[in-house]
């Protein structure tokens, strides 16, 4: 081995096996290292393998769709959806380095003043492994986009400006937002949670209104490759329907304004106990309007703050906040039943002419009264108001003749009519809550003398606003019912139309003939007779007052209304309005709801391109909404405490 | 290790087989580099290719060291070991303290020196100023090996660097205490003796891991990983990559556990990846290719024309060995958790520099065999 010259030291034969020695050592380590691979391999490879796909799943995300818009028939945006963000804190990456820590909580604070520094300093102690701590909750976009820009920020070599601030993210949701407020609140409804709907429209289209969420998950494919699916959220469906925002607005206006006139007026309280009013097309069953007091606040239902004091709000039970709540949610127009009373005159007398038991050539005997064993039911005028033609018989809305004329009439034929006007049943509108009547009105067998003859007039049997107002369109339309409905349409989330919803005229109650006579009637009956206060000066209008006495009898609280429209030939618009229980000493007066039909109808005619058809005459000039210069307004009397009157007298003005 | 006569022609040798090794093991080592990191730097650099780009600078930064030890007779550094010693013990030093401008810190320990552009860990250098200082000593005084005395007077000129390098980073000085012992070990006819310091070496390392702070959840990981809760995260993590991987594995890119449930899955874990991809076999075949890298050191070491070569390649395989069979160790949590990258494969700039360096060495001296004194 040693040929050389050079005494070079060599690597000894001894070094040689020690050398193999270590060799064979680190060959037995990896050997073993081999081993110990087989061996995780074969004992858990299944579990881990399992554990590796169960971590796979976790990667999905719900995005959230968008809840369908609500707009007036204008494209008004009544009821929308904004996405707004709640503030997440990764804690666990905030303090992954000490470094991230304080920058961040610096900029949370500068772009959200409103959270606590220390809070977040003690979640960067206390709360260090929390992935997901929500900071603030429903916080506008326009407050996150900064921070979200300034995150991402970058200098001229690209590295990110601000790269310590870590572990923060936002998290999109929905926010229910009604642009006008209260505005067609009780129609509208509102949501809980950004997408239940708990009244109103809200409420009864809430699956077209709701959408599906969409989700962004990883699944495994057949080869075990992670694929990466987002599945994108469906919107909701936007609902156009016939309220106009314009026309609701008036006449909420006109509403609240005759509340707050006659507050504290005669007892404590609002002007009235409830007034409420609809518009409607006539022709279509459209409803451009349905307003009514108090209404509520649909982004913020549950303040009862505008209602009662903070003592009341402490003082009052969760149930009882709950039926306070529920009966300020309630839409008056449908859900509230009561007695229409002298409304219901022109639907006798139009039974009458459409059967031919009664003729516009008949004349009655007024007498004040009638009698019915020994009970007694009056006229307006106790004195009678002598002979009555069918005519003068609305317009000095007597409630003898009406009777006589029921008579004549007869119980058969009298149901038969108040069935196919639409009383005791659902007119299916499509809004939630709708009373049913069914129980409420008088049965042919069942069905006594005195009951006909106060039904003739109103009382006695119970409606609820939207079926007047749906029957008495027919009586002047030319005897076509509609269905009365809100929506006319249901648009995608792209502004596509989806489904319209066309006037469903559902049956013909009276002829042409008697439409146009019944017309004829109620334009004399505001020219000339009771219903004069809502005279629109310039405008042929018809209509009829209601002067309703509500149970127990002897109270004398009164709801007193106006059923109108205009105008007179080719009616337009179509007007109900009631006022129940009036901040009055006298209540039995119908120009209450009178001038509010004024007030609302001198806006809505011009708005509505509703020409001036006749002459202006000086007539209702210079009114407000409680009719000033109008007689026995009953204002300005000293505030006192309601004494309950006994007497058993029906009143129908 | 068949030995051929050529004739009397003179023969330059060069173990080919080695290069070829290497070569293999770094084009691997980008492949399984990039399978692994790519999901990570996508997301964090927003450029999947990051790491693989700094990885290819690294090798080509590493070449040139490696081509001029290859070229240079490497019997030129024999007296340059206590230089380097010394050297790579003040630069051990010098980033113990914070000096803001010089000294790097990561996972919350100071490691790197900042050169210019680049960035080093000295602890790196120390490795081989340790294979350098150790040849050059044992070179001097081979006879005196056979005194037990001597060699322990030998190994006491390495306490000053071993303690100043498991100050800052632990794993380090466990290796250079591996290399020192092995070259020792070869060095001396001893036996018994080497075991003795073998066990103490591990009952010292063993007392260190368990009374060191910050190691102390690594044992409970260790003993315990997938019930650990976040210390055995990591560890827990490759086994159920390997567990995953089967006989075959997933396919070349087909990792799950890479898509950000490894940290340090470039690094220290890459391994995890290579069984989870290629499965048992690919990782037995990558283990193969390292033995088959030992053997051809170990001929090197065998045929190399001097003492000094020998001593180097000896050191130069301990090294290779060692740092290998800890990483498989450390992902298969065959030991507690420590950070030991693994040879020509694992992400890092100065551990591949100074990695290829030695191959130089390696190189040059199997450019000294003499084929016809080839056993």
């Amino acid at each position: 081995m040693a040929r050389r010259k050079k005494p070079v030291k060599r690597f000894s034969r001894t070094m040689r096996v020690k050398l193999m020695a270590l060799f064979s050592v680190f060959l037995a380590a990896l050997c073993f290292l081999i081993g110990k691979l087989m061996y995780i391999e074969h004992t858990k490879g299944e579990k881990y393998e399992k554990k590796v796909l169960s971590m796979q799943s976790y990667d999905s995300k719900t995005i959230p769709y968008q809840r369908g818009e609500i707009t007036d028939r204008r494209g008004t945006v009544l009821a929308t959806s904004v996405a707004v963000y709640n503030v997440i804190l990764d804690c666990s990456v905030m303090t992954d380095k000490e470094e991230y820590i304080k920058p961040t909580i610096n900029a949370l604070m500068e772009y959200f003043p409103e959270l606590d520094r220390q809070e977040l300093e003690s979640y960067a102690t206390e709360k260090k492994t929390s992935r997901y701590i929500v900071l603030a909750r429903k916080v506008p976009y326009e407050q996150v986009q900064p921070f979200i820009e300034m995150q991402a920020e970058v200098d001229k070599k690209g590295d990110k400006v601000n790269p310590d601030i870590k572990g923060v993210w936002f998290e999109k949701e929905y926010q229910r937002n009604y642009p006008y407020g209260s505005l067609a609140s009780a129609v509208i409804g509102f949501t809980s949670d950004g997408d239940v709907g708990v009244c109103g429209l809200e409420n009864y289209y809430d699956d077209i209104l709701n959408g599906v969420n969409g989700r962004e998950y990883g699944y495994l494919n057949a080869d075990s490759d992670m694929e990466k699916t987002v599945i994108s959220a469906q919107d909701g469906n936007t609902l156009v329907c016939s309220i106009d925002a314009t026309i609701q607005s008036i006449a909420e206006k006109k509403i609240s304004e005759f509340n707050e006139a006659y507050r504290d007026n005669y007892y404590e309280g609002a002007g009235s106990e409830n007034a409420a009013v609809i518009v409607m097309d006539p022709n279509s069953g459209e409803v451009l309007a349905m307003a009514e007091s108090p209404g509520f606040d649909s982004n913020d239902p549950r303040n009862l703050k505008d209602y009662y004091t903070d003592d009341e709000i402490e003082n009052l039970t969760d149930e009882q906040q709950m039926n306070v709540l529920n009966r300020l949610w309630q839409n008056y127009c449908v859900t509230e039943t009561y007695e229409p009373g002298s409304v219901q005159k022109p639907f006798t007398v139009a039974c009458g002419l459409e059967t031919g038991t009664v003729k516009d050539k008949m004349s009655f005997k007024c007498d004040g009264y009638e009698m019915f064993g020994s009970e007694r039911v009056n006229c307006v005028v106790r004195s009678g108001h002598g002979k009555e033609s069918v005519r003068k018989s609305l317009m000095d809305s007597c409630n003898d003749a009406i009777m006589q004329m029921s008579y004549k009439i007869g119980k058969e034929n009298f149901l038969e009519y108040q069935s196919i006007f639409g009383f005791g049943q659902r007119t299916g509108i499509d809004l939630p809550g709708e009373a049913n009547t069914s129980t409420l009105v008088h049965k042919l067998e069942k069905i006594t003398p005195v009951d006909l003859a106060t039904n003739s007039f109103g009382q006695n049997y119970n409606c609820t606003m939207v079926q007047m107002a749906a029957g008495f369109c027919s009586l002047i339309n030319g005897g076509s019912y509609y269905q009365p409905h809100i929506v006319t349409k249901v648009m995608d989330s792209s502004g596509n139309t989806i489904s319209t919803v066309e006037p469903k005229l559902v049956k013909q109650t009276i002829s042409e003939s008697t439409s146009a006579q019944i017309r004829d009637y109620l334009y004399d009956v505001v020219t000339d007779g009771t219903g004069g206060a809502a005279k629109v000066d310039g405008y042929s209008m018809g209509g009829k007052t209601g002067t309703a006495q509500k149970q127990p009898r002897d109270r004398e609280q009164y709801l007193v209304s106006f059923i109108g429209f205009a105008p007179y030939e080719n009616p337009q618009i179509m007007i109900y309005c009631i006022v129940d229980e009036p901040n009055v000493k006298d209540e039995a007066h119908s120009y209450f709801a009178q001038n509010i039909v004024r007030e609302i109808m001198e806006e809505v005619l011009p708005y509505m391109n509703i020409y001036p058809d006749e002459k202006k005459t000086g007539k209702n000039k210079g009114l407000d909404v409680t009719g000033e210069n109008a007689q026995c307004t009953g204002r300005h009397q000293p505030v006192k405490k309601k004494k309950w009157k006994t007497s058993k007298i029906e009143t129908n003005e | 290790m068949s030995g051929k006569k050529k004739g009397e022609k003179k023969q330059v040798y060069f173990d080919y087989n080695l290069l070829f090794i290497i070569v293999f093991l770094l084009c691997f080592g980008l492949v399984m580099l990039y399978s692994s990191s790519s999901y990570i730097s996508a997301n964090k650099f927003g450029d999947s290719t990051h790491y693989l780009k700094l990885q290819i600078r690294n090798i080509a930064v590493g070449m040139v060291p490696m081509l001029f030890f290859a070229k240079v007779n490497y019997r030129r550094w024999r007296n340059l070991g206590t230089f380097a010693y010394i050297v790579s013990l003040i630069l051990c030093l010098l980033v113990l303290f914070p000096i803001p401008v010089l000294v790097r810190s990561s996972h919350g320990q100071a490691r790197w020196l900042n050169l210019g552009p680049f960035s080093f860990q000295p602890s790196e250098f120390a490795k081989i100023a340790v294979i350098l200082f150790l040849a050059m000593i044992i070179e001097k005084i081979p006879k005196q090996m056979s005194k037990f005395s001597s060699v322990l007077k030998v190994g006491a000129f390495l306490i000053p660097l071993l303690g100043v390098v498991a100050y800052g980073n632990l794993s380090t000085a466990i290796i250079i205490f591996g290399i020192a012992v092995c070259m020792l070990f070869v060095a001396s006819p001893r036996y018994a003796q080497f075991i003795g310091v073998g066990l103490v070496g591990v009952v010292g390392a063993a007392c260190f891991i368990m009374f060191a702070g910050y190691r102390a959840g690594r044992v409970e990981a260790w003993l315990d990983p997938e019930n650990a809760g976040d210390a055995g995260f990591q560890t827990r993590q490759a086994l159920y990559a390997i567990g995953s991987g089967k006989l075959f594995g997933k396919g070349l890119g087909q990792s799950l556990q890479k898509m950000g449930n490894i940290p340090e899955i470039q690094n220290d874990m890459i391994f995890s990846v290579i069984c989870e991809e290629l499965g048992l076999f690919g990782a037995v075949c990558v283990i193969l290719l390292y033995m088959l890298m030992l053997w051809r050191m170990m001929v090197i070491a065998n045929n190399a024309k001097d003492l000094y070569g020998a001593l180097l390649m000896t050191g130069i395989m301990s090294h290779m060995a060692i740092q290998v069979v800890l990483n498989i160790a450390v992902v298969t949590n065959t030991i507690p958790n420590t950070g030991v990258t693994l040879p020509f494969i694992s992400y890092g700039g100065t551990s591949l520099v100074f990695l290829m360096s030695e191959m130089g060495l390696a190189l040059s001296v199997s450019k000294g065999i003499r084929l016809e004194s080839m056993e």
